[in-house]
Parts: structure tokens; C-alpha cells; sequence
């Protein structure tokens, strides 16, 4: 556990409590500049709390029982700190729109400060594409510290693909600490709390509310050097995480899709607008002047190239189209599309359809 | 005066003799059945007195007294009826003639005409085992009879041509013997996979599954012809051989679902309904346990359709069967074993909303959505299903098949075939299909090639196969190698075997 500052103490103190927005919380630190906020009385405190809560408020702040006890209470929930006086706040979060006054963390905060890559998507993405998102954060993670959510999908896909590759993981979460969501991640919340990062900047004991995600969607931007969307809908967290990175300046990077793909419209938009279209890790490790030597692929049966040419014609193909095309019955070539799956070339799609990877 | 007549009870399958005694006596009238009849046999009392008047014969007028022997298992069904009359008779003196050594099962109407009654012939085989030969039993029931052979059956139609019968004022000829390879050509099923368009994959997959005795899960979006798949299976199982027939008809008859036929002739297609209670699937019942759902599809094919809407603790009562091919119900009032060798058809939605994985229709579930609704299977129930196998959208295929398709007899003389290699391998080692195998079978008869285990570990490495999978994997390849007459599993059998997993693969 990290000990503490008497300025972080500030911080943290000043965060818990409920009653005051970030606005309140900005204005009462000046901008995050200056240290034991509180101190004067400020006349734009007073008249937007009114007096009495504001006495209360500065009482318990600098009452040393209370100070102890919400230190107390997040040492018990083994969660660390980063405030925004802390020397390890990272300097891409000072830029971002409105700036956490701490982060909650469980992990390895040196994280923070590291070459970072933010990977998100939609919950409905299709299963070549998850497939994909896993090669590609593998790929990734040996260069960058993978960024993502914790929603099920793209963003699980993406943090169980840089943990396979052994890479570095931050889930950023919408919700405090103190809750896990989905439930179904809870494996993988673990996980990446020993071998990664897990932030919010919610307090522990704030449930998951919808409106808290797409201000969540802010961090991943700016904790993120680059932004990968491996799939957006018409309307969709990832997009916003993209809009984000725009403003910030930073590139994002777009898987591609054919005409009327729901789960993909968002990124062909975002290419409309600018955003690099991305096939491979190279395309990422490119824009970043980052060499990156292409995976070896096992050598294929004279059977297997023509199923995978059969495929390939049209990206995506049934079973009954690709043995129409070689001339033979359908589950004749079963082994074939085992094997090509097994080696990596293929990917099921569900409904006896494969495509190519 | 006493007398006595020969009638059966049923224990499951197995028919228990159960002496009829009157005793008339002088005193007050009274007319007293005992020996722990069920309310159908209570009331078989008024039955008999109507009858015996209406018959033209007397009925006595004195102190009756009916004991069923042996007096400790309870009697249930309306076929004591007849027994009942005719004691009576010969107590009354109506019938001064000798009755032992024949059996009489039937229950009457008012009229005194004899009604048809059920499991006639589990109770005859039994009584033929134990040494009966004569029989007097309802019309309606002579078909079902017809089939025992050396047994000398009389079906009639009354309780009058009982009494001709006995007193020799009449003379009846036996039902004749028949034959059941004669009956056996005459029936047809009324469906053949040449009517299924398409749908390669899932046909292939019903062979191996038929071939290897594997309970197969067919995975697919509502409307793309699982159903009819399924109905398809008997069609392609090796035909049923006169005992298993007989084995059938047993369930079947104990039942009350024979046909006018009087025999089994085709493996049973039982479809119960997704609101099935786990009493209704494995049978059960008060004092006369009877057979359930799996036991009336011993031979065939029981198929649930959508398989997650059945009650978790339905499914659940089907792993022991499953693993024991047969059943024994416990009840207060005493335990009976039915069969259940069943093979298990399962089909359901690859997702709550049913469009996962279909070309043209967007799927609107989550990846948390479709783990809910799969994790309704078990992991033990899946461990029995070999093979999961996707039916998709019937559309496709017929954009791009022009050839005209294989008809089931066809498909049968390879799974025959196929069979028929399993035997050989097996022998006497207990062990009838691939699917049946154990863990020392396996060991024994499904050496991998180094090559091929390489390709199994590889496969397990890349596509996240559960551990459970790979024996799964291995007894289906084993079966296909069987299909293809080849001694050793080869790579291509292992790589067909693993792509008819849907389920373990992670997929979503």
C-alpha cells in the first residue's frame, strides 16, 4: 500500500465527500493547485452550499477522527490512490476534459505512466471480430500497456487477449471499487488487479449507473496514447470514447466493415472522419514509427489453400457455399475447416459460417 | 363353497400370479372384496354382479367373500374383473368344471362383454415363464397376444363365450400365431431425410450420431427444420429385432399406448412437451409404478425440443438413465426397473433471441445474454451429448444445392454397417456402441496416432476446448473411422470429430 501525503490526504478526504460536485470540489482546490483546500473561506462555497453545510463539511474535513477513518476504510478495501497532488499523477490525465481528483486504484499504479493503447468496442460484437480484437491486444500488448473497459464483449476480449500474451492490462470502471460489474468479469477484475491495474475514479462505494459510463469513456481517451475501436454501433460507448480521443488529439484507429454490418457502423463512421483504418497490429504499430514483424502462419494442404481460397473469395462463407464451390458435399470438408480454424486462418461465425481472419 | 381362479398383477414389467378365492356361505348377504384392491378394483364388484346377471346366469344371493392372494401387494387395474365372474361361477356351482392351469384377464362391461384391458402381454410372458399355458383374455387384446409363441390363447368377446368355453358347450380355436418379420415389412415411417433439403452438415452429423450411439444437441435458429431432423433418426436406425420388439410392446402395453397392431414394429419418437414434471420423463406413480416418457422411448429416440425451457431438475433426472440405460422407480409401494436405452435428441436456439449466427437476421443478445441461456444445460448432461451440432437457416442451401438428396435407407446401410464393426470390436465386453464406451475402452481401442494426438492437443491449445471435451471427441472420431471401415482414428476423423462441438468452443 502507498502511504500517503498529507496533501493527498486533502484529496482524498475532500473527494469522500457526497454531498459536493466536481465543480465545488475544482473550485475548492482552485484548479487542483492548491494544496489544504478548505482553508480560507470562499465566498463562492458558502453561496453554493449554503453556510451551514459548508461548516459541516469544513468541521469534518479537518477533524483527524474522520480523516482516519476514510483513509482507514479504502486501506481496508485494499484500494490505492492517486490524487491529483500526487508527483505519480500522469501528466495525460492533467490534460484531459475535467481531470479526476483521485483515482482509485487496485494494482500496479506504475501502469499509469506507461506507453498506454486503449482497445474498446460494443457488448454485441461479432465473434471473428472478438476473435481479432484478442490477436490484435495480444499483439499490442507487447508494446503498450492495453486500456480498456470492463463491459463484456470487445472490452473482455481485449483484456483476456493482452493477459494471454502475458502484456499489461488498466481496466478503467465506470463504477467504484468497491462494486464489480458485470458480475461475470469478476474473475477477470481479479486478475487484472494483480497482474495489471484496476482504476476508477468513483469512489469504492458508488454502484454502476448509466450515466457514469460515458464519463468513464473520458479516462480510456486520456490514459490512452492511441484508441482501437474494433466495433461500434449506431449509437455506442466506443464512439464517444473515439470522440474523446479526437478532441484530445490522439489517433484512433477503426476496424473496417461491409455495408449494413450493425455492430460496425460506428466505425465506419469514425473512418469517414478520420480515423486510421486498421486490419493488422502493424497498421497501429506503423502510425506509431513502431516495427513489428508479421506472425509466422503453419503451412497449409492442397486441400486446405482451396477451402481457404473458397473463403476467401467472399470474406465470409457457409459451408454449403464453400463445398458448392469446391465441387464436393458439405461435411466432406469439415477436417478441413477444423484444421484451418485450429491454425489460426479461420474463425467460426456461428450458423455453420466461417471467415477468414 | 371355494373356489379359485388364476389372474396376474403387474410389477413394472414383470407379471405377479394373483389367486382369485370366493367362498359363498350361508348368513347375511354380503358381497366383500379384499386382499388391498385399488378403487378400480373395488369397483369391479358392481361390474361383476351386473354382468354375471345380464349374461343370463345367477348371481348368489348369500355371503360372498373375494380374497386377491397374496394379500400384501396391492392390486391395481380393471382386468380382475373376468377372474372375479368366473370364481364366483364356480363357487356358485354355475360352473362345476376344472379351471386350473388357465389364466383370465379382462374386465367387464354391464352387458358382460369383455373390454380390452392393459399390459396383457407383459403379464402373458410372465405367466408363460412361470408355467401357464392356457389364457382367456378380451377380443380387443389378441393381437398383442398373437405374437407369444406355443401358448394357447382364447380371446373373447363375452363373458357368456367364457362359460361356453369352460363347459366345453362351445368350441373356440386359439389365436393364431403370427409372425413378426410379416408384420415388421407391413409398417412404414411416415418421414424420410430425402425430404430434408440441405443441411448437409446436420445429416452427417445424425449418421455419426445414429452409427456410434452418441445423443446428439442440434444447435439452431426457430424454423430451420430441427424437428423434422429429429423425426428422421428412427428412420435411419438399424430395424428393431424381434426381442427388442417384444421389449417395446412391453413398455407400451404396461402403458396403455398399443395400437391396434399389437406390436412395436417401429422405434418409438417421443416427443414430451417442455413442461414435462420429472415424474411424467422417468416414470412413477402411487401404488403401480409406470413407465415415464424414457421408458416408452427404450430403442428409439427421445427428443426435447428447445432443451433450456425444460425444468433444470428434469434434466438433471436424465444423467443416471442416461449413463444405466435403464431405471428402477422407488415408491412407498415397492420398486420396479424400466428399461430406458434411449438415444437422447436435443435441439434448441443458439440464443434467447434465436438469430445468433444466421446470415441475414442481426442477433440482439449479449455475450452475458447467451451465457445465461447455455448455461442452462449442465456440464454433466453435456457430458453425455457427443455431439452439438448447428442447423442453419434452410434458405442458404437451397440457393446452392442442385443435386437431389440421399434417402434414409440409404444412410441406414452405412450406419448398419457401421454397427456391425462395433459389434465385432466389442464382443462380449457389455459395451454394444462407440458411445457406450469406458474410460478402459478408450484406452484400448482409440490409440491415437502421435500425429493425431498432436492435432487433438493443438486443437484443445487454439479453440479452448473443455476438458471434458476431449474423450467426447475421441469416441465420435472413433465412430467416424468406423463409418470409414478404418482400423485406426485418423487425423481427418479427429479434425471432423471436433468441429461438431458448438458448445465448447468459446465462440462468444
Amino acid at each position: 500500500m502507498r502511504e500517503l501525503t498529507e496533501e493527498e490526504t486533502d484529496a482524498v478526504v475532500l473527494d469522500s465527500f457526497e454531498e459536493l460536485t466536481y465543480k465545488i470540489k475544482y473550485e475548492a482546490t482552485s484548479g487542483f493547485s492548491s494544496p489544504r483546500p478548505l482553508k480560507k473561506y470562499s465566498d463562492f462555497l458558502i453561496k453554493t452550499l449554503g453556510e451551514s453545510v459548508y461548516n459541516k463539511i469544513r468541521a469534518l474535513f479537518y477533524s483527524q477522527d474522520y480523516r482516519d477513518k476514510v483513509i482507514a476504510s479504502l486501506k481496508k478495501r485494499r484500494i490505492d490512490c492517486v490524487t491529483c497532488f500526487s508527483a505519480d499523477y500522469p501528466d495525460k490525465l492533467r490534460n484531459a476534459v475535467a481531470p479526476p481528483l483521485v483515482l482509485y486504484c487496485r494494482g500496479d499504479t506504475a501502469l499509469l505512466g506507461e506507453r498506454s493503447f486503449g482497445i474498446v468496442g460494443s457488448r454485441r460484437t461479432l465473434p471473428n471480430v472478438l476473435k481479432e480484437c484478442r490477436n490484435i491486444s495480444g499483439q499490442l500488448a507487447e508494446r503498450f500497456t492495453v486500456v480498456t473497459g470492463t463491459a463484456d464483449g470487445a472490452d473482455t476480449a481485449a483484456a483476456e487477449g493482452a493477459l494471454a500474451a502475458g502484456g499489461k492490462v488498466i481496466l478503467v470502471c465506470a463504477q467504484g471499487l468497491g462494486h464489480v460489474y458485470p458480475a461475470s468479469n469478476a474473475k477477470l477484475y481479479k486478475t487484472v488487479a494483480e497482474k495489471g491495474l484496476v482504476v476508477s475514479e468513483q469512489r469504492p462505494e458508488v454502484p454502476a449507473l448509466a450515466y457514469l459510463f460515458p464519463v468513464r469513456n473520458r479516462l480510456i481517451a486520456a490514459l490512452s496514447d492511441g484508441v482501437l475501436v474494433v466495433s461500434a454501433g449506431e449509437k455506442s460507448g466506443a464512439s464517444i470514447t473515439a470522440e474523446y480521443a479526437f478532441r484530445l488529439g490522439k489517433d484512433v484507429f477503426c476496424f473496417p466493415y461491409s455495408h449494413g454490418v450493425p455492430s460496425g457502423v460506428g466505425c465506419n463512421r469514425l473512418i469517414k472522419r478520420g480515423a486510421y483504418l486498421t486490419e493488422e497490429a502493424g497498421d497501429i504499430f506503423g502510425a506509431f514509427g513502431i516495427g513489428f514483424s508479421e506472425k509466422k502462419r503453419e503451412p497449409l494442404s492442397e486441400q486446405e489453400e482451396r477451402v481457404l481460397a473458397a473463403i476467401g473469395e467472399e470474406g465470409q462463407a457457409h459451408v454449403a457455399q464453400i463445398a458448392a464451390k469446391l465441387g464436393c458435399n458439405g461435411f466432406e470438408i469439415l477436417a478441413e475447416l477444423s484444421s484451418l480454424e485450429v491454425k489460426g486462418y479461420i474463425s467460426r461465425l456461428g450458423g455453420n459460417r466461417y471467415s477468414v481472419l | 363353497m371355494l373356489s379359485k381362479v388364476i389372474c396376474f398383477a403387474l410389477n413394472g414389467l414383470d407379471g405377479v400370479p394373483v389367486e382369485v378365492e370366493t367362498d359363498i356361505n350361508k348368513g347375511m348377504v354380503a358381497y366383500d372384496l379384499v386382499g388391498l384392491p385399488d378403487a378400480a378394483v373395488k369397483e369391479s364388484k358392481e361390474r361383476v354382479r351386473s354382468a354375471v346377471k345380464n349374461s343370463v346366469l345367477h348371481f348368489p344371493i348369500s355371503k360372498i367373500t373375494i380374497n386377491l392372494a397374496p394379500a400384501d401387494i396391492k392390486k391395481e387395474g380393471s382386468h380382475y374383473d373376468l377372474p372375479i365372474a368366473v370364481s364366483i361361477l364356480k363357487a356358485s356351482d354355475q360352473l362345476p368344471y376344472d379351471t386350473d392351469g388357465t389364466v383370465f384377464l379382462g374386465e367387464l362391461a354391464l352387458d358382460g362383454a369383455l373390454r380390452a384391458v392393459t399390459g396383457i402381454l407383459p403379464m402373458l410372458i410372465s405367466a408363460k415363464a412361470k408355467g401357464f399355458s392356457r389364457f382367456v383374455v378380451p377380443a380387443a387384446n389378441a393381437n398383442e397376444a398373437s405374437f407369444i409363441e406355443g401358448a394357447e390363447v382364447y380371446a373373447l368377446r363375452s363373458l357368456k363365450e367364457v362359460v361356453a368355453l369352460i363347459s366345453g358347450e362351445q368350441s373356440f380355436s386359439p389365436v393364431a400365431h403370427r409372425d413378426y418379420d410379416s408384420v415388421k415389412r407391413e409398417r412404414k415411417y411416415d418421414c424420410d431425410l430425402a425430404w430434408v433439403k440441405g443441411q448437409r452438415v446436420a445429416k452427417r452429423a445424425l449418421e455419426i450420431a445414429v452409427a456410434g450411439g452418441h445423443n446428439i444437441l442440434l444447435v439452431g435458429p426457430p424454423g430451420t427444420g430441427k424437428t423434422m431432423l429429429a423425426r428422421c433418426i428412427p428412420t435411419i436406425m438399424p430395424d428393431m429385432t424381434f426381442d427388442e420388439a417384444l421389449e417395446v410392446t412391453k413398455i407400451h402395453s404396461v402403458a396403455g399406448e398399443l395400437s391396434e397392431e399389437g406390436i412395436v414394429t417401429l422405434r418409438p419418437f417421443r416427443t414430451p412437451h417442455h413442461t414435462a414434471t420429472t415424474v411424467s420423463l422417468c416414470g412413477g406413480g402411487n401404488n403401480r409404478v409406470r413407465p415415464g416418457e424414457i421408458s416408452k422411448a427404450h430403442g428409439g429416440v427421445l427428443f426435447l425440443d428447445e432443451l433450456p425451457e425444460y425444468t433444470r431438475s428434469a434434466l438433471e433426472a436424465l444423467r443416471q438413465p442416461l449413463e444405466d440405460r435403464k431405471i428402477t422407480i422407488t415408491r412407498a409401494g415397492g420398486a420396479a426397473t424400466f428399461p430406458a436405452d434411449f438415444m437422447l435428441c436435443a435441439s434448441m436456439n443458439p440464443c434467447p433471441c434465436g438469430n445468433y449466427g444466421s446470415a441475414e437476421l442481426v442477433c440482439t443478445c449479449t455475450p452475458a445474454q447467451i451465457k445465461r441461456y447455455r448455461s442452462k444445460i449442465s456440464g454433466p448432461l453435456l457430458d453425455r451429448i457427443d455431439l452439438q451440432v448447428e442447423v442453419d437457416s434452410v434458405g442458404y442451401d437451397d440457393l446452392v444445392s442442385e443435386s437431389a438428396e440421399e434417402c434414409s435407407a440409404s444412410v441406414k446401410a452405412r450406419v448398419e454397417a457401421a454397427r456391425a464393426v462395433q459389434r465385432e470390436r466389442f464382443g462380449g465386453e457389455g459395451v454394444r456402441v462407440n458411445a457406450n464406451m469406458g474410460e478402459k475402452q478408450i484406452q484400448k481401442y482409440c490409440r491415437l496416432s502421435r500425429e493425431g494426438d498432436a492435432v487433438l492437443r493443438d486443437a484443445f491449445e487454439r479453440l479452448h476446448l473443455s476438458a471434458r471435451a476431449r474423450s467426447r471427441i475421441i469416441k465420435v472420431a472413433r465412430t467416424i473411422a468406423d463409418l470409414d471401415f478404418s482400423s485406426d482414428i485418423k487425423t481427418r476423423h479427429i479434425l471432423e470429430a471436433a468441429s461438431y462441438r458448438s458448445f465448447d468452443s468459446e465462440g462468444i
